[in-house]
């Protein structure tokens, strides 16, 4: 509206200063003509009258020429003013459009920036969540291998209980062994001794008669005595378990006793139970658990197979 | 020459010495057996052949077994777990039965005679050494295998006993200890109704063949049995107030001993059979007497406030024991007949009462309250050690078989009191089949002949 407004204005102040310009242009013309036209006489015959107007000549064409400059001029102008105007009215656009491009790109930016903001809050997010999981798996996995670790520790603890106990058993059985290995060893000894003192005598009597004592067979002898208690004393002690798993007794036999004589072939198989004396009724038990056993392992040694088939058992229940 | 005579004589001395050094090296190695497994000892008992005609009469075999069980000590092999089921001995492959720890097999056969009795052979079987001969190759089937190879020509009434004639003849061989399988109890059977709701009862020892000796309308109480198995003392309400009796078993003849005023009761025959323990509360509060049954003295033994009931006298005659509640609750004490002296005996457990001393005279049998439970406990008399012996709530009355070797006693089952019975080992326990009523007061004979 106020664009056209000053269209309309600028029309109208164009026209007033064509009007204005024909005016001065006419009159200039009066003045400077030397020769007045007939036509113009007649006019200046009407206009008698008044003052004479001391107008000059004016060519018609120079004004219609004039005019068109004038008309030109003022065309040029309007044309300049209009397109100054569409100029700056498309620079205003442009302007506009440019404000508005640089806001909607300002706005895309910040778009983009919270898009941005977002991905990079996620991607945190998404780096802490990595990172949580990642420590949860590494405390799991330490759990784990600490538990594992806890484990292995209680299963060699086990094992190293289990390694004592046997141990002890062992060394249990070792010292039951060694015990009646001591008590054969003392009775071998004692048995030695007797055969020691006795063959002393013997020799000191016969000293004069054989002059002969085969002193380094006797020492050779000693050795393999001692070797051969040491096996009948373990083997001992494996019999008597054996018996002892299947002696059958009640509280009546407590504290009393039975001792038999138990004969072995050379395989262990018991060949002869004889001789019981004691209470009768834990003699049959103990006759029956050595039957139930019936065949005792023997060693390959055939000194110590000697020393194991006669065997004087001794029952008596604690 | 004489020099060369000197030392033949050398020689001939070097040699005896040598021999008698020999025999030394064949020493017997020494092995000491301290422990075993405290089980019963297995037997086989083979189901006795039936070779009569018609049918056969109630198995021996099955009456010997539950005997041998009810003693504790045995375990009669299952008859699916005989390793063999010979048919003589020379059948008997002696290793598979030694092997599986049966050393003795009871083996035999029934047959009618032309009299209509029965002819009973059995044999008992050494099977262990059956496996030795077997071991020298010696003839097995020889007679020395046999433990016992008897013969018995009964009637059909008299299976029962043969059969545990048996139990008593294998017992006694196996275990050196006399059997008590031929013994019978007496005990007071009560009924909820009947016009005679008290009734004396004698059977065998296992519940069967029981017979009714006295009824009454009154309550009866507290037989027991003289040694000679003749005569049962028992206490009777049947004349309003309570009297004690003797009785002849066989007979059925029998004379009041004791009406005092209040209480007459607890008779117990002394070992010898001259005299008998009575409980009256003529004084105010029960005291034991001895009542002579030649002189008809009769002797006050305890005194005081608290009363003292159940004597039970030891075996050798001179001392009693009885329960007395002057601690506060029933006790059980010991009682010098010749020094008046008394002791308290046992210390463990609530109250302690019903004292029955084993024939050795070595252990005690009691019931013990432990916890409001009252069980069969045996007491060592030297040694104070308490076993309880069964697992049952109210148990009473024990008595103990002559051999020592079971206990009779009473107790809950449902809402009766019934007949039951527990070996002195604790390891066997069994209720005796009865007829209906309640069992009171059970009390084992003495060895029957």
């Amino acid at each position: 509206m106020k664009k056209r407004n000053t269209y309309i204005n600028a029309t109208f102040l164009s026209i007033v200063l064509h009007v204005v310009l024909i005016a001065a242009l006419v009159f200039g013309g009066f003045y400077s003509a030397t020769k007045m036209p007939s036509a113009s006489s007649q006019k200046i015959n009407d206009q008698s009258s008044v003052e004479p107007i001391k107008a000059v000549a004016i060519d018609p064409v120079m004004i219609q020429r004039e005019a068109l400059k004038l008309k030109r001029k003022k065309e040029n102008q309007a044309r300049k003013e209009k397109e100054e105007k569409q100029r700056l009215a498309a620079e205003t656009q442009a302007l506009e459009r440019q404000k508005k491009e640089a806001q909607e790109k300002i706005k895309i930016l910040k778009e983009q920036r919270i898009a941005e903001e977002k991905k990079v809050q996620a991607a945190q997010a998404k780096r802490e969540a990595e990172k949580k999981a990642l420590e949860e798996k590494q405390r799991v996995k330490i759990e784990k291998e600490k538990q594992a670790k806890l484990e292995k520790q209680r299963q060699q603890k086990l094992a190293e209980q289990k390694k004592a106990a046997e141990r002890m058993k062992k060394e249990q059985e070792e010292k039951a062994a060694k015990e009646a290995a001591m008590l054969a060893k003392k009775k071998a000894a004692a048995a030695k001794e007797k055969a020691r003192q006795e063959r002393v005598k013997q020799e000191a009597m016969l000293d004069s008669l054989f002059n002969e004592i085969d002193s380094e067979t006797a020492s050779r002898n000693n050795v393999k005595t001692k070797v051969v208690a040491q096996q009948v004393a373990r083997n001992a002690a494996i019999f008597q378990n054996m018996i002892q798993q299947k002696l059958r007794i009640n509280d009546s036999m407590k504290g009393k006793q039975c001792q038999l004589s138990l004969n072995l072939s050379n395989n262990g198989v018991v060949y002869r139970v004889e001789h019981p004396t004691g209470d009768a009724a834990l003699c049959s038990a103990a006759q029956a658990a050595v039957l139930e056993v019936g065949q005792f392992p023997m060693p390959t040694d055939p000194a110590v197979v000697k020393e194991m088939k006669n065997i004087r058992l001794v029952v008596e229940p604690r | 020459m004489l020099k060369r005579y000197k030392r033949l004589g050398y020689i001939f001395l070097f040699l005896l010495v040598q021999s008698l050094f020999a025999q030394n090296a064949l020493a017997e190695l020494k092995i000491v057996i301290t422990e075993g497994v405290n089980t019963a000892r297995p037997i086989g008992i083979l189901p006795f052949r039936w070779e009569g005609s018609g049918t056969p009469p109630s198995s021996i075999s099955d009456i010997v077994a539950a005997d041998l069980t009810r003693s504790g000590q045995f375990t009669p092999v299952a008859e699916n777990q005989l390793p063999q089921t010979p048919m003589d001995i020379n059948s008997i492959d002696f290793k598979a039965w030694t092997a599986k720890g049966i050393d003795s097999l009871l083996m035999g056969s029934v047959n009618s005679n032309a009299s209509g009795q029965y002819v009973v052979n059995f044999k008992l079987v050494d099977l262990a050494k059956g496996h030795l001969i077997e071991e020298e190759k010696a003839d097995a089937a020889s007679q020395n295998v046999l433990l016992l190879n008897n013969q018995g020509i009964i009637t059909g009434p008299q299976v029962r006993n043969f059969a545990h004639r048996v139990s008593d003849l294998v017992y006694e061989k196996l275990t050196g200890k006399k059997g008590a399988f031929l013994t019978r109890i007496a005990y007071v059977v009560v009924k909820d109704s009947g016009t005679y709701p008290y009734q004396l009862m004698v059977a065998d020892y296992d519940g069967y063949n029981e017979k009714q000796i006295v009824r009454s309308k009154e309550p009866i109480m507290s037989p027991n049995w003289s040694p000679d198995g003749k005569k049962i003392a028992y206490v009777s309400f049947e004349n309003k107030h309570s009297q004690i009796f003797i009785q002849d078993v066989a007979t059925g003849k029998r004379e009041v001993i004791a009406s005092y005023p209040r209480h007459n009761g607890s008779p117990h025959f002394s070992p010898d059979g001259s005299k008998l323990a009575i409980v009256l509360s003529k004084s105010g509060s029960l005291q034991v007497y001895i009542y002579d049954l030649q002189t008809k003295n009769l002797t006050k033994l305890t005194s005081g406030r608290a009363n003292n009931t159940e004597p039970f006298w030891f075996p050798d005659g001179r001392h009693l024991i009885f329960t007395s509640d002057r601690s506060g609750h029933p006790q059980i004490y010991k009682l010098d007949l010749a020094t008046k002296q008394t002791q308290r005996i046992t210390w463990q457990g609530d109250q302690n009462l019903g004292g029955q001393i084993s024939p050795n005279g070595k252990e005690m049998i009691m019931v013990s309250q432990i916890q409001s439970h009252y069980n069969i406990a045996k007491q060592d008399l030297t040694s104070g050690v308490v076993q309880v012996l069964t697992k049952t709530k109210l148990d009473e009355s024990p008595s103990l078989a002559p051999n020592g070797s079971m206990i009779i006693y009473s107790s809950i089952y449902g809402h009766n009191n019934v007949l039951s019975l527990v070996s002195i080992d604790g390891r066997f326990k069994a209720r005796l089949p009865m007829a209906n009523g309640r069992v009171r007061s059970p009390t084992w004979s003495p060895f029957l002949q």
